[in-house]
């Protein structure tokens, strides 16, 4: 028995096989087609990533020619990084991502992601936990701030949660504490994803979060939780969700981001037609997408909300989640973007006001987005840069001019932002 | 000019309570092709002498000269038997003695290597063995392929260090012919230096014995010649007049008591 | 194999109490009756395993779910492990198999590291001096920490996962093998020494034979390392992997999912780190 031999031949055998395994396995990333390299989106599990979604389950990238690879995405964080290296060439993402990432609040300051089209309004709500029940009710933001003083007194912490620092559900609660009346420097504003936010408020850690559906939805059907109150009651048509593309991607492959925009918006528009929800509902509530119960992402869909609590339902007729509304959701404004700017001013995540104007210019592809608006024949809107208000505070907002927002709601809001 | 010869040498080393000398003033001229013991008590600085020949050990003083050059460090033209054995576990007898001829000596070609191993296996009567690992054999036929391994590269010189001294008698007995057949085999060419315990190996296997004081910083004591003729064997040898007063002069030198006393029992009574 | 016949007798007769029959079983049947004990040691602790699970379960309203519930999505998941419906879509099979992908070029990238530098530092004592605190101030990190480095290093996901398994799981690899060549016998230097081995000789017929038993060892607890980084590396990085998996299940609040990934998670955990045993085994040499 020659041991040293023998020892050798298994060495061998077990590398060989171990080498086998990763070949198999650890191939790049994307196939290498022939011809043209499928375009890569991402997206996270929530009902918003529809547009996506049903993009690719109706076959219509296809239709318009290109061949796109949707993937799930693990985090926020994770779909800026990807977008960022290239991984991905696009995907369903925050709006107010790119803006937090180049000013440097949700990422290296100056990484550029470019946001080509907006993908839908409203559909996201801040949910409190059951502790708070029967002590403010829903929509009843002037009593919120007494309950949350009291809990601050009895717990020594009170604790909200966010998806993304700078993000749109982060933008949303603190306006909701804002108009509420709560120190923002008082209570814990933490990021976390989905189900944590789920899990920890059933067990009593949490207080609230924002976040989109169907994870308020959820949090009823699981009775951990309330709705308090619903992004389009904070700021009705709200820009909530884009497409935002890898910067090289736009400009090297211009003409295939506009046919996957052209998908993308025939899905918001199918998606519009409320005959279409139940077929959606069932079809990113699998597995692979959403991951979650078809009836309670259908329900939130159709603006139908079982608020939890005993508060009834709230139904909402023109204002639930839209993915079109006409041309009016998808075009990207700057003077939303110069809003979350502001907002970033607003509660001191930036010390200084940045080039409002510059930055608008530069991250939103607005040209593009009128391409191929025009070309489906969808209607633009005219009124970008136009003044306007949100719901919850009514205060006046000129893109033309956020310094003068900055002031007016600094004084209104006497409590620390 | 002797063929193995140390002068004046002194080796000490460096430990944490300062200077330590092992052995001091030794003086020792060796014939080509004697076969020398070195006998004393534990801690007599033995070992380390040998370690001075082999090129493990350098002297602090003095130096060691063999065949006209100094030994400057550790080569093929000295074989050691380790106290240990030191065969490597994981190769098998054949290729323990492989090794080695194939490092000692390099300008053989790869048959001829072979031809060598197989040749020295069988002067030790192992080469049915030669397959088989460390762990498989006996304690005395482990000393055997170390013996063939020194032998095996041919060297001018063998050190023998304690190499039989886990062995039970009879297992030595047969090595001590081994060793002897072997040495007669290459032309009583080889000289041998080997430290020992054991009076009765000393004195059948060399022709001087150097016993030494004890230590630390040892000394030589004696140098018996043994004049014995060759070939010696187990049951002749040991009858012999000169024998047994070599025999009874390093028994004299070496062992304080030589006998119980009954004087000493009443003696330690008494003090009790 | 006589070595389990003589076991089996003994806890034949401790059991009996009297003169055993299994003397007279042949090996073959001694060693099946020894796999079968085995096999009942483990059902037992199972059972018992599951009975608390079950308890917790009750306990918890449900908020643990029920080992019934969990074995029957357990079941749904292994039945098909091959399916493949696109890139978000696949069996658990596949998933595994591109976990253990990642894990292996890692695994392998850290070994070709760690064996040398471990080589050198257990050999040179100037290497071991100037490497030892760089090793004792990195070896605690934690893969999660490494994990933006990688990313910005490689201006990649996937590739930061491989670097995370990378520089978690070498550490044990290179422990061991430093120690194993530092503690070489001097009788085996001194066989070296006295008959003049090249360095090459020594290399490879005394400090690599005699450390490989540590090297192997060192190896098997990185692949053990390497294969709970993944795991982890998988939530941070997303993708197609049992590490994703968990954490997809996690999101749709899916706990008998997560559950299920976990038990196979260690049963690969356990088939790796036998394997390497295995390996252990057939290198491992008496004196």
């Amino acid at each position: 028995m020659k041991k040293s031999i023998y020892i050798t031949s298994k060495l061998n055998l077990v590398f060989a096989s171990v080498l086998l395994l990763f070949l198999l396995s650890a191939a790049p990333v994307r196939e290498n087609v022939a011809d043209k390299e499928p375009i890569r989106l991402g997206f996270i599990p929530l009902t918003d990533c529809a547009p996506i979604v049903m993009a690719k389950e109706l076959g219509l990238f296809e239709k318009y020619g290109v061949n796109v690879i949707v993937s799930k995405e693990a985090s926020w964080a994770n779909v800026r990084d990807k977008i960022l290296t290239g991984e991905l060439d696009g995907a369903h993402c925050l709006f107010s991502m790119p803006l937090s990432v180049y000013t440097g609040v949700g990422g290296k300051e100056g990484s550029e992601m470019k946001i080509a089209m907006v993908l839908n309004n409203n559909g996201q709500a801040i949910t409190l936990s059951k502790d708070f029940c029967g002590k403010v009710g829903f929509k009843q933001t002037n009593k919120v701030a007494p309950v949350v003083a009291a809990k601050l007194k009895a717990d020594k912490e009170v604790t909200f949660a966010m998806t993304f620092p700078g993000g749109t559900h982060d933008i949303w609660l603190r306006n909701w504490l804002a108009a509420a009346g709560v120190s923002q420097k008082t209570s814990r504003i933490i990021t976390i994803p989905p189900p944590q936010m789920v899990s920890n408020m059933k067990v009593g850690n949490m207080d609230g979060y924002c976040v989109g559906e169907p994870w308020n939805g959820v949090a009823v059907k699981q009775n951990v939780g309330f709705t308090e109150i619903s992004s389009q009651d904070i700021w009705k048509n709200h820009p909530e969700k884009a497409l935002v593309v890898n910067t090289a991607f736009s400009e090297t492959r211009r003409e295939d981001l506009k046919a996957v925009m052209k998908a993308v918006l025939e899905a918001c528009k199918w998606l519009d037609n409320r005959a279409n929800r139940k077929k959606a509902a069932e079809v990113i509530g699998k597995a692979p997408y959403v991951n979650a119960p078809a009836d309670v992402i259908e329900a939130r869909l159709m603006g139908d909300y079982n608020l939890g609590c005993d508060q009834g339902t709230e139904i909402y007729t023109d204002d639930y989640m839209l993915f079109h509304r006409g041309g009016e959701t998808n075009f990207p404004k700057k003077s939303h973007a110069i809003w979350f700017l502001s907002q970033f001013v607003r509660f001191d995540y930036l010390k200084e006001a940045p080039d409002y104007k510059a930055i608008a210019d530069k991250i939103i592809l607005q040209d593009l987005y009128r391409e191929v608006a025009t070309s489906m024949k969808i209607k633009i809107p005219s009124d970008d840069m136009k003044p306007f208000a949100l719901e919850i505070d009514k205060v006046s907002f000129d893109p033309n001019n956020p310094g003068d927002y900055l002031t007016k709601v600094k004084k209104s809001n006497a409590i620390n932002q | 000019m002797s063929y193995l010869k140390i002068e004046n040498m002194e080796i000490a080393f460096q430990s944490m309570k300062g200077k330590f000398v092992a052995v001091k003033d030794i003086n020792l001229d060796i014939e080509k092709g004697q076969i020398v013991s070195i006998i004393g008590h534990s801690g007599c600085g033995k070992s380390t002498i040998m370690n001075s020949i082999a090129g493990m050990t350098f002297p602090t003083k003095g130096r060691v000269i063999l065949n006209g050059g100094e030994i400057k460090g550790p080569g093929p033209d000295r074989g050691i038997v380790f106290q240990n054995y030191s065969l490597l576990p994981w190769l098998t007898v054949y290729e323990n003695i492989f090794q080695a001829v194939d490092a000692a000596l390099r300008d053989l070609s790869k048959a001829e290597k072979k031809e060598t191993v197989e040749r020295y296996l069988r002067m030790v009567n192992l080469f049915d063995h030669r397959e088989k690992y460390p762990k498989q054999i006996s304690g005395g036929m482990k000393q055997r392929v170390a013996i063939a391994r020194a032998f095996a590269i041919d060297p001018d010189v063998l050190l023998l260090d304690e190499p039989f001294g886990a062995l039970d008698a009879l297992t030595k007995a047969a090595l001590h012919i081994e060793l002897l057949k072997l040495w007669n085999l290459t032309q009583r060419s080889k000289t041998i230096v080997m430290v020992t315990h054991d009076i009765e190996e000393a004195i059948f296997l060399s022709d001087r014995i150097v016993v030494m004081n004890n230590g630390p910083a040892a000394t030589i004591r004696e140098i018996e010649e043994v004049h014995l003729p060759r070939p010696r064997n187990k049951k002749d040898t040991v009858n012999q007049p000169e024998y047994i007063a070599i025999r009874e002069r390093l028994l004299s030198l070496l062992i304080e008591k030589v006998s119980i006393d009954e004087k000493d029992f009443y003696k330690e009574e008494a003090a009790a | 194999m006589k070595k389990s016949i003589t076991l089996t007798t003994s806890l034949t007769t401790d059991l009996a109490g009297d003169e055993p029959s299994v003397n007279r079983l042949t090996p073959a049947l001694a060693r099946l009756f020894e796999v079968i004990k085995s096999l009942g040691y483990t059902l037992v602790g199972f059972t018992l395993l599951t009975g608390l699970w079950f308890l917790i379960s009750k306990i918890t309203e449900g908020g643990l779910p029920t080992p019934v519930a969990t074995f029957q999505v357990f079941w749904e998941l292994v039945k098909d492990p091959f399916y493949d419906y696109g890139p978000n879509d696949k069996g658990i099979g596949l998933q595994l198999i591109s976990s253990l992908g990642r894990v292996s070029l890692g695994f392998l990238l850290g070994s070709l590291f760690a064996i040398p530098v471990g080589v050198l530092m257990g050999a040179n004592t100037f290497c071991k001096k100037v490497f030892y605190p760089i090793v004792q101030i990195l070896k605690p990190v934690s893969p999660l920490a490494w994990f933006p480095i990688g990313l910005v290093a490689f201006e990649s996901a996937s590739m930061a996962t491989i670097f995370i398994i990378f520089i978690t799981s070498l550490w044990p690899t290179l422990i061991n093998t430093a120690f194993g060549v530092a503690s070489i016998p001097d009788d085996h230097k001194n066989v070296a020494k006295a008959f003049g081995f090249s360095k090459w000789k020594y290399l490879t017929k005394v400090l690599i034979p005699f450390s490989l038993p540590h090297i192997i060892t060192g190896l098997r607890l990185s692949i053990g390392v390497a294969w709970l980084v993944i795991v982890a590396g998988e939530m941070l990085s997303g993708g197609i992997g049992i590490g994703f998996f968990v954490w997809d299940s996690w999101n749709a609040l899916s706990l008998e999912k997560v559950i299920s990934a976990i038990l196979i998670i260690g049963l690969v955990g356990l088939l790796l780190d036998r394997g390497f045993s295995f390996v252990e085994k057939k290198v491992t040499y008496s004196i």
